[in-house]
C-alpha cells in the first residue's frame, strides 16, 4: 500500500471508516515514515495544548448575569421605542383622516371656482397645457367629460368615505389593543 | 426550584423560545467556556473573546427561533462565535503583543513557567498565521473536540473541506512549531 500521509490526520482524529482504519494500521506497522508522521501529529497536539485559556476569565455566574443584563436593557430600550411608536398611532390616523377631508374640501372648492369662472373641461385642459384630442364642443367631448366627471366624482367620494371608515376601524382596533394591554395581568 | 442544568439543549431552547430567561441562562452557563475558548483561540485575545462570547449569546437569543430542532446546537453557536470573531478581527487594527499567555500553575518552577509561556506564545503566533477559516476548523477540532460532521454542519461546508482544512492547518503548524514538535 502507498504511503498514507494524507489519511494520518483523519486517522489521528478517529474519523476514518473501520475498513480504512484497518488499512492504515496495516500500513503503519510496516512504514516508519508514516509512523513518524503520526508521532508528529501527537506531538503537535501536545504543543497546541500549551495554549490554554487564561485563568483570568470572568466567573460563570457573573458572565451569565452580564448577558442577562444586556438582554434586559435591550428589551427595555425596544419597549421604549415601541411605546413611542404606539402613542404615535392616533396622531398618524388623525393626520390621514384630516388629509382625506382636506382633499375632499379642496376638490369641492376647485369645482366651485371652475363653476364660478364658467370654465368648461376644454378650458381646464388648456389651463393644464393638455391638448384637446377629442374636439371641443362635439357630442363625444360632452359625453366623455360628463362620464369622467360623474364617475370620477363618485369614485373619489367613495374612496374618501371608505378611507375614513378604514381609519376609524384602525382607531377602534388601537383602542381595543390598548385596553387589552392595560388590563392584561 | 426546577433544575435546569440537567435538561437537554433542546428542552432549554424550547423553554427559552417561550420567553424563559432562566432556561437561556442555563444555556449560557453550559456553553460560556466553549464560546470563549473558540473565540480566544481564533482571535488570540482573551478580552475580545469574552466580549464576543457575550455578543454571541445575544445573537443566539435573537435567532433562536431560526435554529432547526434537529440541528446541532453546539456546532451552531460555534459557527456564530467564530464568524463574529473573524468579523471583529477584520474590523480592528492589528493585535497587540501576546497577552494572557503566561499560564502559571501553582507550584510550577520558573523554568517550567517560562517554557509554557514561550510555547503558548509560539502556538498563538502560529495560529494567527493560519488563514481564518482554516484556523476555525482546527480550533473546533483540536481544542473543542468537535467531530468532522459537527464541524461541517456548523461551518456549513462539506466534510471533504473540513479534512483538507485540517490537513492544511496541521501541515502549516508543524512547520511553524517545528522547534517544539521535533524537540
Amino acid at each position: 500500500m502507498a504511503h498514507v500521509e494524507h489519511l494520518i490526520s483523519a486517522y489521528y482524529d478517529g474519523e476514518l471508516s473501520a475498513r480504512r482504519r484497518r488499512q492504515v494500521e496495516a500500513h503503519l506497522e510496516g512504514c516508519a515514515m508514516c509512523r513518524a508522521r503520526l508521532s508528529e501529529m501527537e506531538r503537535l497536539s501536545d504543543v497546541l495544548a500549551a495554549y490554554e485559556l487564561p485563568d483570568t476569565l470572568t466567573g460563570a455566574e457573573t458572565f451569565r448575569a452580564q448577558v442577562a443584563l444586556r438582554l434586559a436593557r435591550r428589551a427595555r430600550r425596544r419597549a421604549g421605542y415601541m411605546s413611542w411608536a404606539w402613542h404615535l398611532v392616533p396622531l398618524g390616523l388623525l393626520s390621514v383622516l384630516l388629509g382625506i377631508l382636506g382633499l375632499l374640501a379642496a376638490a369641492d372648492l376647485l369645482r366651485g371656482v371652475f363653476a364660478l369662472a364658467g370654465w368648461t373641461g376644454v378650458d381646464v385642459l388648456a389651463l393644464l397645457g393638455l391638448p384637446d384630442i377629442v374636439g371641443a364642443g362635439t357630442w363625444l367631448h360632452r359625453a366623455l367629460f360628463s362620464l369622467v366627471g360623474g364617475l370620477g366624482g363618485l369614485m373619489w367620494k367613495l374612496c374618501a368615505y371608505l378611507g375614513s371608515l378604514f381609519v376609524f376601524a384602525v382607531y377602534v382596533g388601537w383602542v381595543g389593543a390598548l385596553w387589552r394591554a392595560r388590563t392584561r395581568p | 426550584m426546577e433544575n435546569l442544568s440537567t435538561k437537554s439543549d433542546h428542552e432549554l431552547i424550547a423553554q427559552s423560545l417561550g420567553g424563559d430567561s432562566a432556561a437561556f441562562g442555563a444555556l449560557v452557563l453550559r456553553y460560556r467556556k466553549l464560546l470563549i475558548s473558540v473565540s480566544y483561540r481564533v482571535s488570540g485575545d482573551a478580552t475580545l473573546a469574552e466580549d464576543i462570547a457575550q455578543d454571541t449569546f445575544i445573537r443566539v437569543w435573537d435567532r433562536l427561533a431560526t435554529f432547526r430542532p434537529q440541528g446541532n446546537f453546539r456546532a451552531w453557536i460555534c459557527r456564530i462565535a467564530s464568524n463574529m470573531t473573524i468579523d471583529a478581527l477584520r474590523r480592528r487594527k492589528p493585535m497587540a503583543d501576546v497577552e494572557n499567555t503566561v499560564l502559571e500553575a501553582p507550584g510550577d518552577q520558573p523554568e517550567t513557567v517560562a517554557l509554557k509561556s514561550e510555547r503558548a506564545a509560539a502556538v498563538r503566533a502560529a495560529l494567527m498565521e493560519l488563514p481564518e477559516h482554516t484556523r476555525v476548523a482546527l480550533v473546533l477540532r483540536e481544542y473543542e473536540g468537535l467531530s468532522y460532521r459537527e464541524i461541517a454542519d456548523g461551518l456549513d461546508i462539506p466534510i471533504g473541506t473540513v479534512k483538507s482544512r485540517l490537513n492544511d492547518a496541521r501541515r502549516r503548524l508543524k512547520v511553524a512549531l517545528a522547534t517544539f514538535v521535533e524537540g
